[in-house]
């Protein structure tokens, strides 16, 4: 009852008291160089947030009259500011006096945005990445450093890279840009093109994804936030490194103060990636092998992307609408098959991709506390592959002719120069409702659209790329996803609990050939599918500091582009998938704990996950094709320590333990008895962990300069290529036991004007691998200039 | 991969040898491994892998990879040469060999390859390994002449085994054919290569209604003719078990099959068996089983015993005219059992099927096992596998031991 009526009267006091203004400002130190993560918060409310990598901070929803700021932040002193608040407008920088007193036990922690993302009922991990910037770091670095992630990376620079999160892998994860999915930007924008400088948060869903992601994750979702608070920066960089690596950004943005802005983005990333490796090089004459170190010769890669964006902030219709093109391409040659033994070395890849984009964002439209966000892009974009050699490499680049399989290429059965048209548009649309204080409710609605037609050259005439010539005809995907959800505060917010629905609907018009030769004939297959997930988290503050976390989940994931249509030459489509599901559980602990200077933060998760139908990528030879097949068990152990000292030194260990099995009863091919039944899945890490050494050499209060130096450890148990119960120990295949060390120093000048950083990855030149015989780089050095203008 | 525990077991056997050496003579110790045997653990589509365990009972109890054995890395073929165990990497490229030491397998080295669809053995040291012209635009066969003791190839010959076959396809473009090798043996100074017309590219056969064997010498590799029989269609398929069967007295019988399940898009002539005699280059002409027209059934493979009875796998008429029209490679289908055993009285001409072994699904290229008097067989009903030994003196057999796996590539009796 007493809720009932709390409810009511939230509803109405939200309703009436809440304003439209904001109010803007700056937190610096005496020197005046902005600090990062210091809690703004009006006094008597809980209406508050923390200040960005700049030290910016932008407060909404307030009301006209007299109010007070409470700033508080460790390692500075409290203060607080009294503010006589007309109309939405900017504050005067507000300096912090470092605290040289000890902080007491007790003392309310500034809470920064990544503090407060961890707070959430989800099973979460915030990555803040402004200590991170300064560091010659790209995402899937910064990624790999989670608890329960691993990035099984093929290569060097530009090289495929299989994301795992807790036993999901690939597609079953799903990566979002500022909440947009990245799916259909194609492999000219990914993961490791977005340079760290443009993030200010990486946030790592495990389990639950909230409904604001709408999209269909099975296992977890990424987001990654780039920086909008900032209104005027200009941000170049370039860094140089072995195997002839060059990267550079230039990241900027102008708003003028009538609220125009616009964003200019461009980036180039080139490889030789030469580096080198042990391989087994044939004798061209008698085929014996010797093992011997070798220069991979055939592993360029070179990527560019040009952004611009154009539109108004802060206006009364928007508090942003940006349009956007994107135009971006990139070349990737091809080395070897599915592991070493299979030289490449003509076969190559390019990608061009030109894509409009749509941003748009509201708050309080027709109604305080209604947000409406809707984001759409459109794209066209060409894959070229191209496959057409007819010589035999080795290892050594010696080359031979071919003498029986001379229609095939180097990995296609058939020589191809197929190529990929798409066509691909997504628009995603968020309301939420702040109903009061403790109370939201969101729906969120994912639309998209894609649409390929291939065609191959060489396929006009004998021989024919098999694979591609269900592409002669346009392959579609449909998919519409809509989420519900409500959140609650109850017990003076001690209590925060969510609960959502989604419904998953998928159709696609895909070509399977059929017959041989004269006789071949395409196939239009049709499919579509309406699917139901639900799931409630809950997360609950025993005491300051110390919070525990629990979610349900039944999710959905729709088979993508990839694995429905395949990409011409190593995937093999198949039109026949079906989604998979899962029954995910989440249960955590997370603490945060502070005795003067120093902090600690444990998290502690356990996670039970039951996926079915999973689909998963079974390789034959040098190609393969997705297949649902296996149903597993995967029960996760997580163990997350992070210590500071009055930010001079920071440590940090985690570590995985993540079992997954087989649950599959009746063999999925021939309905008998699955002898694998309660195996251990093949080729999935299972127990893994990183560590984390900073500390702050020198930072000079007077010129603001600062000597940074970092060392990371990861750590991966050897794992078995194939099914571990089968064979004797010492025969198996395997992906030996990782262990490698980097260490980085980051110089930076002016208050991070000028930065420097020059890191060593794999130090002790450890021969090291993420997938079976596929060994990546050895030790490499960099050297990352920055230049930050605002 | 894997060179950490390489090195400490050799380490480990070298200690154990070293402990071993004062006690024994040098044969090799079989003691505990009476067979060697490649177990396909699952279907050949996904993260299988085949083992190369050592087995010392085939008839009872279960037979598995669990713990023991050596990990071949996706699909093989396999054969044993002298006392070496050679496995041919499908998927890989690559051929390597093992031998038995102590009971277990031990890697003797390995060799790449382009292609081998045929292996053969040619002598005591070498044997033959015939790689095939894949997917047209190229006609030539690949003979390599393997070496059993450096596990490489020594020399090697291109031929096209047949002068080109040209066919005028429906779009009225005349295609050349390849000749797809399918099975060899040596004959003194003559190596015989049976194999059959078909498209590169479309794996048509618009060709079947001659059997052909080409004839080199040996060992120069050189091309001295085609023997042709019009009485009955190609000898052996793509992918298929033994189809020449060698007597007592150095005769030679080939099978052909005439059966569209095997991957053939027209079948033109019945299923039966010719005949070489040792020493000459010529197929028999007074010796021709009609197998299908006398019995109902097609040969798909089999091996000599011994008294003109030999073991074969055979399909039904019937069942080869229902599983083609769904698949035309239905019979490399472990799961699809649509295959008998059968006795064949190559004397007098008889077939009688083994009642005891269920209909069952096919393999690729799976040697057989003959030993005492018996065949050994691998059986998958479609749900599970077992060890078969048929006795072709009564047409009868036992079934044997269970296999955790979908079936055994290959057996090899160790001594």
């Amino acid at each position: 009852m007493r809720s009932a009526f709390l409810f009511i009267l939230f509803f109405i006091s939200g309703t009436v008291v809440w304003g439209q203004m904001t109010l803007g400002g700056q937190v610096t130190d005496q020197s005046g160089v902005g600090i990062p993560g210091i809690t703004v918060q009006v006094k008597g409310t809980s209406n508050g947030v923390s200040t960005d990598i700049e030290g910016n901070f932008r407060l909404k929803n307030l009301s006209k009259g007299p109010l007070t700021l409470v700033f508080t932040g460790i390692g500075f002193q409290q203060q607080e500011l009294a503010v006589q608040l007309e109309k939405s407008s900017r504050i005067d920088p507000v300096k912090l006096k470092e605290s040289t007193t000890e902080l007491s036990a007790v003392q309310v922690v500034g809470k920064s945005e990544t503090a407060e993302i961890r707070e959430m009922p989800y099973s979460i991990t915030a990555i803040d990445v402004a200590p991170l910037k300064t560091q010659n770091l790209d995402v899937n670095q910064i990624l790999g450093t989670v608890s329960g992630v691993r990035i099984r990376e093929e290569g060097g620079l530009g090289s495929s890279f299989n994301f795992t999160l807790n036993g999901f892998s690939g597609n079953q994860v799903r990566f979002f840009i500022d909440g947009i999915p990245m799916d259909y930007f194609g492999s000219s924008l990914t993961l490791n093109n977005i340079p760290s400088n443009l993030i200010s948060n990486i946030e790592v869903y495990k389990g639950v994804v909230p409904v604001h992601l709408g999209s269909d994750a099975l296992g977890g979702a990424i987001n990654i936030t780039t920086n909008q608070n900032i209104r005027r920066f200009l941000d170049i960089s370039y860094s140089i490194g072995s195997f002839n690596t060059h990267r550079a950004s230039v990241v900027s943005r102008y708003t003028t103060n009538s609220g125009l802005r616009v964003n200019a983005n461009a980036f180039f990333n080139y490889s030789d990636n030469n580096y080198d490796i042990m391989a087994e090089v044939a004798n061209t004459e008698t085929g014996k092998v010797t093992e011997q170190e070798v220069e991979r010769f055939h592993d360029g890669y070179q990527s560019q992307t040009v952004q611009v964006e154009i539109g108004v902030t802060n206006k009364p219709y928007a508090d942003q609408l940006l349009v956007g093109v994107i135009g971006s391409s990139n070349y990737k040659e091809i080395q070897s098959g599915y592991n070493l033994t299979k030289v490449v070395g003509e076969a190559y890849t390019e990608d061009k991709a030109i894509l409009g984009t749509f941003k748009y964002k509201k708050s309080d439209l027709f109604l305080d506390g209604l947000t409406l966000t809707v984001n759409g892009f459109t794209k066209f974009g060409r894959i070229l592959t191209v496959d057409t050699s007819s010589y035999e490499y080795n290892w050594l680049g010696e080359r031979s002719r071919k003498k029986l399989g001379t229609t095939s290429g180097e990995i296609a059965w058939y020589k191809t120069q197929f190529r990929f048209d798409d066509k691909a548009s997504t628009a995603t649309s968020l309301l939420s409702y702040k109903i009061n204080e403790n109370q939201s409710v969101a729906i969120n609605n994912s639309f998209s659209y894609f649409y390929r037609i291939g065609s191959d050259p060489l396929g006009q005439s004998d021989p024919v790329g098999l694979s591609s010539v269900p592409f002669t005809e346009p392959n579609t995907l449909r998919k519409n996803i809509t989420g519900l959800s409500y959140s609650l505060k109850l017990l003076e917010d001690k209590l925060r609990m969510v609960g959502f629905g989604k419904m998953y609907y998928l159709h696609s018009v895909s070509r399977e050939e059929d017959g041989f030769g004269d006789q071949q004939e395409i196939n239009t297959i049709r499919k579509e599918s309406l699917t139901y997930g639900y799931g409630v988290g809950a997360t609950y503050f025993l005491f300051e500091g110390f919070q525990i976390k629990a979610s349900y989940e039944y999710a959905y994931r729709l088979p993508d582009v990839l694995e429905l249509f395949g990409n011409g030459l190593q995937v093999e489509p198949n039109a026949h998938l079906d989604s998979e599901h899962s029954q995910n559980y989440n249960f955590g602990i997370l603490s945060q704990q502070t005795w003067g200077k120093h902090q600690l933060m444990t998290e502690a998760s356990f996670l039970y996950r039951l996926p079915k139908n999973m689909i998963r990528n079974y390789a034959v030879g040098n190609t393969s094709n997705y297949l649902n097949l296996v149903d597993t068990k995967v029960t996760g152990y997580e163990l997350n320590l992070r210590y500071d000292y009055n930010r001079k030194i920071n440590a940090s260990i985690n570590g995985t333990y993540q079992p997954i099995v087989n649950t599959q009863k009746t063999d999925p091919v021939s309905g008998g008895t699955n002898y694998l039944y309660l195996s251990q899945i093949p080729n999935e890490p299972i127990l893994f962990g990183n560590a984390q050494a900073g500390y702050t050499i020198l930072n000079n209060t007077q010129t603001s300069n600062k000597l940074f130096a970092n060392w990371t450890t990861s750590f991966v148990e050897a794992f078995y290529l194939k099914w571990p119960a089968y064979g004797g120990k010492s025969s198996k295949a395997d992906i030996p036991r990782q262990l490698s060390h980097s260490i980085s120093l980051s110089y930076s000048m002016k208050g991070g004007k000028y930065n420097a950083s020059l890191s060593c990855t794999n130090i002790f030149d450890a021969v090291l691998f993420d997938n079976f015989m596929l060994q990546k780089p050895g030790r490499a050095f960099s050297l990352k200039l920055n230049y930050f203008l605002d | 991969m894997n060179k950490l525990n390489f090195i400490k077991m050799m380490l480990l056997l070298a200690i154990i040898s070293g402990l071993s050496a004062c006690t024994t003579d040098d044969e090799v110790d079989t003691a505990g491994a009476n067979y060697v045997m490649s177990l396909r653990t699952q279907n050949a589509n996904d993260e299988s892998a085949d083992y190369y365990i050592t087995v010392d009972d085939l008839l009872n109890g279960e037979i598995s990879a669990v713990g023991q054995g050596v990990e071949l890395i996706g699909w093989n073929y396999n054969a044993k040469f002298g006392d070496t165990y050679f496995a041919f990497g499908y998927d890989l490229n690559e051929c390597i060999g093992y031998k038995l030491q102590d009971g277990e397998l031990i890697s003797q080295g390995k060799f790449v390859f382009e292609r081998i669809d045929v292996m053969e053995p040619l002598d005591n040291d070498y044997f033959l390994g015939i790689g095939a012209p894949w997917g047209g635009g190229s006609y030539d066969c690949n003979l390599q002449v393997v070496s059993i003791d450096d596990i490489a190839i020594d020399h090697n010959a291109e031929h096209p085994i047949y002068e080109s076959f040209h066919y005028v396809d429906s779009l009225d473009q005349s295609v050349q054919l390849n000749a797809w090798p399918t099975g060899a043996y040596l004959d003194n100074d003559k190596l015989f290569v049976s194999f059959y017309p078909l498209h590169g590219t479309s794996w048509q056969t618009p060709n079947t209604d001659t059997a052909y064997v080409s004839v080199f010498s040996y060992p120069e590799l050189d091309y001295i003719k085609t023997i042709k029989d019009d009485r009955t269609g190609p000898i052996g398929y793509y992918g298929g078990s033994p189809v020449i069967l060698e007597n007592e007295g150095g005769d030679h019988f080939f099978v052909s099959t005439g059966c569209k399940a095997c991957g053939f898009t027209q079948v033109t002539k019945s299923s039966g068996i010719l005949k070489v005699n040792a020493g000459e280059t010529e197929f028999d002409p007074n010796y021709y089983f009609d197998v299908e027209g006398k019995t109902g059934y097609k040969v798909l493979s089999g091996t000599y015993v011994g008294n003109g009875l030999a073991v074969a796998r055979v399909i039904s008429t019937q069942l080869d005219d229902q599983a083609s029209a769904v698949n035309m490679w239905a019979t490399f289908s472990e799961v699809t059992p649509i295959l008998n055993a059968a006795v064949i009285d190559l004397n007098a001409e008889t077939l009688t099927i083994v009642e005891d072994v269920p209909l069952h699904g096919g393999q690729y290229k799976t040697p057989y096992l003959v030993e005492n008097g018996k065949v050994y067989i691998s059986v998958n009903t479609g749900t599970d596998a077992h060890v078969y030994e048929v006795d072709p003196a009564s047409a009868t057999a036992t079934k044997g031991a269970k296999l955790i796996g979908n079936q055994f590539q290959a057996l090899f009796a160790t001594k």
